[in-house]
């Protein structure tokens, strides 16, 4: 249940930034472009603020940002460590 | 010299083995890519047009750099157009150039044909092509330094692109200059960053090449992921780069340089727009051995005019100067009168000039004029549009633009390009497009029954990435000033009001 509220809240997000994307139908978010540098660092922040967490650098790879899925397993490794 | 080509020649004459360019996936020797693009250049020439303008329509890639060598080797001319902009405005740019020929990557060839009416070649096929040295040589031998090497695009205030003619000449003027300045040789890695569209990209190319230098291709998606970032530098040793200010603030944003650094890096140029003061101070703590410098210039130059080399003493905090002119480039600044002042418009004279703007003797006479202050004798100056003041200590600052130009990550975006795109799709009747430089922010403001979402997917299709608008807001009526004109000015400072 936790996890499908974390990511409901991931796409509540994405779809902040990117308004005219469907982030349930993308797999790919990086190879399509639709994050790129800015739409990252927005997203870190708004993520930081939601969850009350603070990702740091070494979590910002590509890996963790092909999908809201990654995203939001990224959340919750960054919630684990406390 | 006459050529950019023999420049490239000697290099490779002396290090034929030693890397000429590569990335992730491929690396050609100075040997390999000459062999190549004479082959593209056999393929071309073979048609017998010369002076002709000819598209590649690659990926940012080795084997596009082949092929811009190439369409040199063939007595032509260059547009790069990045498959990754919006189809829209290859379009448009095809249309303003009116290509001779086309070449694109094989997987590209479906697109190539959608433009139609120009022949085309694939590069894969065009490298198959024998070389043809008795060809390629005649060719040569009927060039000129003041032929056009290629059209780069910028943007127009009426939503049609404007393209700038780059000599020879010029660029062999500038590159010697960047070459010698900044000490490229055959040891320097010059990690790039900036399209091959982008005027910035000239230093990176032909700067490197004729240098003996290699010039490693850096993937766009590494400059969202630092860590990435840092260790492509070092993997390839990295020792020079080139980059707009953005990408370099990426680094500082998040505080790389706590976790990895570029070691072998020794020099860091920048131009393409305004270096925050905060981004440079964390480079400069963070690599103090790096040499840093401000390079300023339109693409009418070739690539820079002026340029401002930060002295170990600069005062962190403190806005950058553009500097004084290089390479016997000279700066007039002109006021409203036309007469010298210490502040007014910049206008640069000299070798780096492009000769006009392609197929666009209304614009050409406008921005490239008689010297003013000289009517004696014949002497283009490109009026740069640039407001700028020189300081106690002869360098300029740049003040911003005279018009309403912005300039935003290292492009220059026409606002009229944004709202003619936006007065394209329905449902729009009228529309401006502010930037708020302190919020970095790009606005389009609308009137009409659009809705904003879908309008910012019609922008989005007829502009590149970089001039789609942040934010799209629907109001009941624009203001006006005075004189019945959109206030720009007052939206400008006002935006966040709607």
């Amino acid at each position: 249940m936790e996890h499908e509220e974390n990511l409901s809240t991931v796409f509540r997000l994405l779809g902040e930034i990117k308004k005219d994307v469907d982030f349930h139908k993308e797999n790919d978010l990086l190879g399509a472009h639709i994050l790129e540098s800015l739409e990252i660092m927005m997203l870190v922040s708004d993520l930081d603020d939601a969850f009350g967490i603070t990702i740091t650098l070494p979590y910002i790879k590509p890996e963790n940002f092909r999908s809201a899925e990654t995203i939001c397993a990224m959340v919750e490794d960054v919630l684990d460590e406390g | 010299m006459k050529n950019i080509l023999s420049a490239i020649e000697q290099a490779a004459a002396r290090f034929p083995d030693s890397t000429a360019v590569s990335d992730e996936t491929e690396e050609l020797t100075y040997r390999e890519l000459l062999s190549r693009a004479r082959r593209i250049g056999s393929a071309l020439a073979e048609s017998g047009l010369r002076r002709t303008p000819t598209a590649i329509l690659m990926d940012k890639t080795p084997a596009c750099v082949a092929a811009m060598l190439g369409v040199l080797y063939s007595g032509n001319f260059y547009t790069v157009l990045d498959p990754r902009m919006p189809p829209e405005r290859i379009r448009r740019i095809f249309e303003t150039l009116r290509p001779a020929a086309l070449i694109a990557d094989q997987s590209r060839l479906g697109e190539a044909a959608a433009l139609g009416g120009v022949e085309t070649m694939s590069c894969e096929s065009a490298c198959a092509h024998a070389e043809l040295a008795p060809l390629l040589d005649a060719v040569r031998q009927e060039m000129t330094a003041e032929d056009p090497m290629y059209v780069l695009y910028t943007s127009g205030s009426t939503g049609r692109p404007k393209g700038a003619v780059v000599t020879h000449r010029a660029a062999l003027a500038y590159t010697e200059w960047a070459a010698d300045t900044f000490g490229f040789d055959n040891r320097t890695v010059l990690g790039s960053q900036t399209p091959f569209y982008f005027s910035m990209s000239v230093t990176d190319l032909f700067g490197a090449l004729r240098s003996g230098s290699r010039l490693q291709i850096i993937p766009k998606t590494l400059f969202s992921f630092p860590m990435q970032l840092m260790d492509y530098l070092n993997r390839y040793a990295v020792s020079a780069i080139y980059w707009v200010p953005s990408a370099m603030g990426l680094v500082a944003a998040w505080d790389t340089f706590a976790y990895a650094k570029p070691e072998h890096l020794r020099q860091a140029l920048f131009a393409g727009e305004v270096m925050p003061p905060r981004v440079l101070a964390y480079w400069r703590r963070n690599l103090p051995k790096v040499r840093y410098a401000n390079l300023f210039g339109p693409t009418e130059t070739t690539d820079i005019c002026t340029w401002f080399e930060v002295p170990d003493t600069f005062p962190d905090g403190e806005a950058l100067p553009i500097g004084k002119p290089c390479g016997n480039c000279r700066a007039l600044i002109l006021d409203e009168a036309g007469a010298p002042a210490r502040r007014g418009e910049l206008y640069v004279a000299g070798p780096f000039l492009a000769s006009g703007y392609y197929n666009d003797p209304e614009k050409t006479a406008a921005a490239f004029v008689q010297n003013p202050l000289n009517s004696a004798y014949p002497e283009t100056v490109y009026r740069t549009g640039d407001l700028v003041e020189r300081g106690a200590d002869g360098a300029l600052r740049y003040l911003g633009r005279l018009d309403s130009q912005i300039k935003r990550m290292g492009y220059r975006i026409e606002p009229g390009e944004i709202e003619a795109a936006a007065l394209a799709a329905e449902g729009v009747d009228a529309c401006a497009v502010v930037f708020d430089p302190a919020s970095e922010t790009l606005v389009l403001l609308y009137q009409g029954k659009a809705k904003p979402q879908a309008l910012s997917g019609a922008v989005r299709s007829r502009v590149p990435a970089y001039m789609a608008p942040d934010r799209i807001l629907r109001l009941a009526e624009l203001p006006h000033n005075a004189n019945g004109k959109i206030d720009r000015s007052w939206l400008k400072d006002h935006w966040k009001e709607y």
